[in-house]
C-alpha cells in the first residue's frame, strides 16, 4: 500500500500545513508554498486539511503506485500522464497496482502538489510530517530530507473518492500578478519616494527563489532604512536588503531578521507569487488589512483549516 | 506590568493572523524575562486561539487564529497573560547556568584578534567574558540560536567584515553587545573566542534549550586537556 519514487528531485519534499508551536525555540515551520492549490487536492479527495501533499517543484518526477488508491495533482501542470494517459490537475483519479505516474517540466506555475486519498501514513516530528532542511525535521524519514528515489510513501487508510475544483477556483499562473500588501513594520521609516516607486512601477520576479524566499526585481528602492534590531518575522513578510530589492519571506525563513520590512503580503497572494518563475511581472498595490483578516476566516471556514 | 492600561509600547496588527507586541528596553534581561514569562504563560495555559508564538528583543509576535477570536478579545486575554503572576516560572527562579569554555587558540581562531582589537591582554579577554552574568535576550536565526546580553563594554566588536561559511557546533563567540554558542554547524559571523562540548539543542520527545529565552547563563574557563577528555556535542 505505497508509492514508490522512481525518480525525483532536491525540490521536491513531504509537506503539511506546517510545524506550529516552536517558534519561540527558532523552530521554521516549513509547510507548503502554495496553500490554496495545497488546499484544494486535500479537498477533493475528502481528506483532512492536515493531511500531507508531496510538494514539487519544476515537476519532473516519477513513480509508480504499488496498490489501487485515488489521487489528485493541484498547482502547477505538468503534463502528467498516468500509465501513459493524460491525468489532467485539479480532479481525482484512480491508480491501480502497477500504473506509473509520470510528471513533465510545468507549462505554467512552479509547484505541483501530489495527495492521495486517506494521506500519508508518516511519523510527525513535533506535531508535523513538513520537511524543514534547515532543522532536520519531517519529511518521509524525520530528518528533513528531500524526496529521492527509491523512497516509499506509504498509504494510510487508501479510499476509491472522486471529486473536482470548480472551474472558477482553477487559477492560471500566467496571468500578471498584482501582489497586494498590508503596510506595516518600518513602512513608515521608507521614504514617500520609495512608497510611490514600489507602487507604481513594474517589478518581476527574480531569479534567486527559494523556499525561504522570493527575491523581486526591480529599480532598486532609493534610501534604505538601516538594519535595526532583529524581530520576529511573519509569513509573507517584505524585507528590504541594503540593495533595495525588496524579497517576499516565506515557509522556510529565519524566525527573527533585522533587515528592514515593508509589511506583509496578503495570504491569497504569497501562493500565486510562488507559482510565477522569474522574470515575470508583479504589481504591487495595498490592502486592507481588516479585510482580509475577514477573507482568510472564510477561508477557514472553507477548507477547514488557516490557509 | 500594572501601571498603565497598556503594558506594552506598541501593539501592531501586521497581517490576518499575526500582530506584533513591542515593549520598553528591549536590550535588557528584564523584558528578556518579562517576554520568557509571557510566552510561558500562554504556553502553558495553551488557549484555543493560539496558534504560535515568536518571541525577538523586546517583541512578541502572536500567531493567531483569527477566526476564534476577535481583535478586542485578544488584546485583553494578552493584556491578562502579562499580569499573571511570574513568580513560578521557570526561567525566573532556575539558578545561572554554567557553561564550560575552552578558550584555547587552537579552538578559538579569533581570540587573538579580538584581544587585539580591543587592546586587553587574552588572559583579560577571557577574564572579561567570565565576569558576568547574561540572560538569554532572544533566540532564534537558527533553531536553538541564543541572543545573550549584556556583553561587557570592554568587548564590544562589531561582527567579522567576513563571515565564515562555517562555523563548527559549540563555538562560543562574541559580537556587539551580545554573546553566543552556535548550536550547530552554521554561517556566522561572529568572532569565535573559544568552545564549549554542552549541547546547546536536544531533539527526542520534545525539542529541549539549553539556552531558552530568558535563560541566566555565565561561561567558566576549563583547560583545553580537560575539553579534550569531554564527551564531545553531537
Amino acid at each position: 500500500m505505497s508509492l514508490r519514487i522512481l525518480h525525483a528531485s532536491p525540490l521536491h519534499s513531504l509537506q503539511d500545513l506546517g510545524r506550529f508551536g516552536g517558534q519561540s525555540l527558532g523552530v521554521t515551520t516549513a509547510g507548503p508554498l502554495d496553500v490554496q492549490a495545497f488546499s484544494w487536492a486535500q479537498r477533493i479527495l475528502g481528506n483532512s486539511p492536515d493531511e500531507a501533499a508531496l510538494e514539487l517543484i519544476r515537476g519532473g518526477f516519477i513513480a509508480e503506485f504499488m496498490a489501487p488508491v485515488s489521487f489528485a495533482l493541484t498547482g502547477a501542470e505538468c503534463a502528467a500522464t498516468l500509465s501513459g494517459k493524460p491525468c489532467p490537475n485539479w480532479m481525482t483519479h484512480h491508480a491501480n497496482r502497477g500504473d506509473r505516474l509520470v510528471l513533465q517540466s510545468p507549462r505554467q506555475g512552479q509547484i505541483t502538489y501530489l495527495a492521495v486519498a486517506g494521506g500519508w501514513d508518516v511519523a510527525p516530528r513535533f506535531g508535523s510530517v513538513a520537511t524543514s532542511r534547515r532543522d532536520h525535521l519531517g519529511g518521509l524519514h524525520g530528518e528533513g530530507s528531500p524526496l529521492v528515489a527509491g523512497d516509499i510513501c506509504v498509504f494510510r487508510a487508501p479510499r476509491q473518492v472522486s471529486g473536482g475544483v470548480p472551474r472558477r477556483f482553477i487559477p492560471n499562473y500566467q496571468h500578471p500578478l498584482t501582489l497586494r500588501l498590508m503596510p506595516g513594520y518600518q513602512w513608515d521609516t521608507f521614504s514617500p519616494s520609495a512608497h510611490t516607486q514600489l507602487l507604481t512601477t513594474a517589478y518581476q520576479v527574480g531569479h534567486e527563489i527559494s523556499r525561504m524566499g522570493y527575491r523581486l526585481q526591480g529599480t532598486p528602492l532609493p534610501e534604505v532604512p538601516d538594519a535595526g534590531l532583529s524581530e520576529p518575522i511573519a509569513f509573507g513578510s517584505i524585507q528590504v536588503p541594503p540593495d533595495g530589492q525588496p524579497i517576499v519571506l516565506l515557509r522556510d525563513r529565519q524566525s527573527l531578521g533585522g533587515y528592514p520590512k515593508l509589511g506583509v503580503v496578503v495570504r491569497e497572494d504569497i501562493g500565486a507569487l510562488c507559482q510565477r518563475r522569474p522574470g515575470d511581472p508583479i504589481v504591487w498595490e495595498l490592502a486592507d488589512r481588516a479585510e482580509q483578516t475577514d477573507r482568510l476566516v472564510q477561508h477557514i471556514d472553507f477548507f477547514g483549516a488557516i490557509v | 506590568m500594572t501601571q498603565a492600561s497598556k503594558p506594552w509600547r506598541q501593539l501592531e496588527w501586521l497581517s490576518e493572523d499575526t500582530l506584533l507586541l513591542s515593549f520598553d528596553d528591549p536590550l535588557t534581561p528584564a523584558t528578556a524575562a518579562m517576554l520568557a514569562s509571557l510566552v510561558e504563560n500562554l504556553q502553558r495555559t495553551q488557549p484555543a486561539w493560539l496558534w504560535d508564538l515568536t518571541p525577538g528583543f523586546g517583541k512578541l509576535l502572536v500567531h493567531y487564529r483569527p477566526n476564534l477570536i476577535h481583535s478586542a478579545a485578544l488584546e485583553h486575554a494578552l493584556a491578562e497573560a502579562l499580569a499573571a503572576p511570574v513568580d513560578s516560572l521557570n526561567s525566573n527562579t532556575d539558578p545561572a547556568l554554567e557553561i564550560p569554555v575552552c578558550y584555547d587558540a587552537r579552538v578559538a581562531p579569533d581570540l587573538e584578534q579580538v584581544a587585539v582589537q580591543t587592546g586587553l591582554s587574552i588572559e583579560a579577554v577571557i577574564a572579561l567574558h567570565c565576569s558576568v552574568e547574561y540572560r538569554v535576550l532572544a533566540v532564534g536565526f537558527a533553531l536553538g540560536f541564543a541572543y545573550l546580553g549584556t556583553l561587557p563594554d570592554g568587548l564590544r566588536l562589531p561582527r567579522r567584515a567576513t563571515p565564515r561559511t562555517q562555523v563548527p557546533a559549540g563555538s562560543v563567540a562574541i559580537a556587539g553587545a551580545q554573546t553566543t554558542v552556535y548550536p550547530t554547524d552554521t554561517p556566522g559571523g561572529w568572532h569565535i573566542i573559544g568552545r564549549t562540548q554542552q549541547p546547546m539543542v536536544q531533539v527526542g520527545d520534545t525539542i529541549a534549550l539549553t539556552l531558552p529565552l530568558g535563560r541566566r547563563v555565565r561561561f567558566s574557563a576549563i583547560p583545553y586537556a580537560q575539553f579534550q577528555t569531554r564527551e564531545p556535542c553531537s
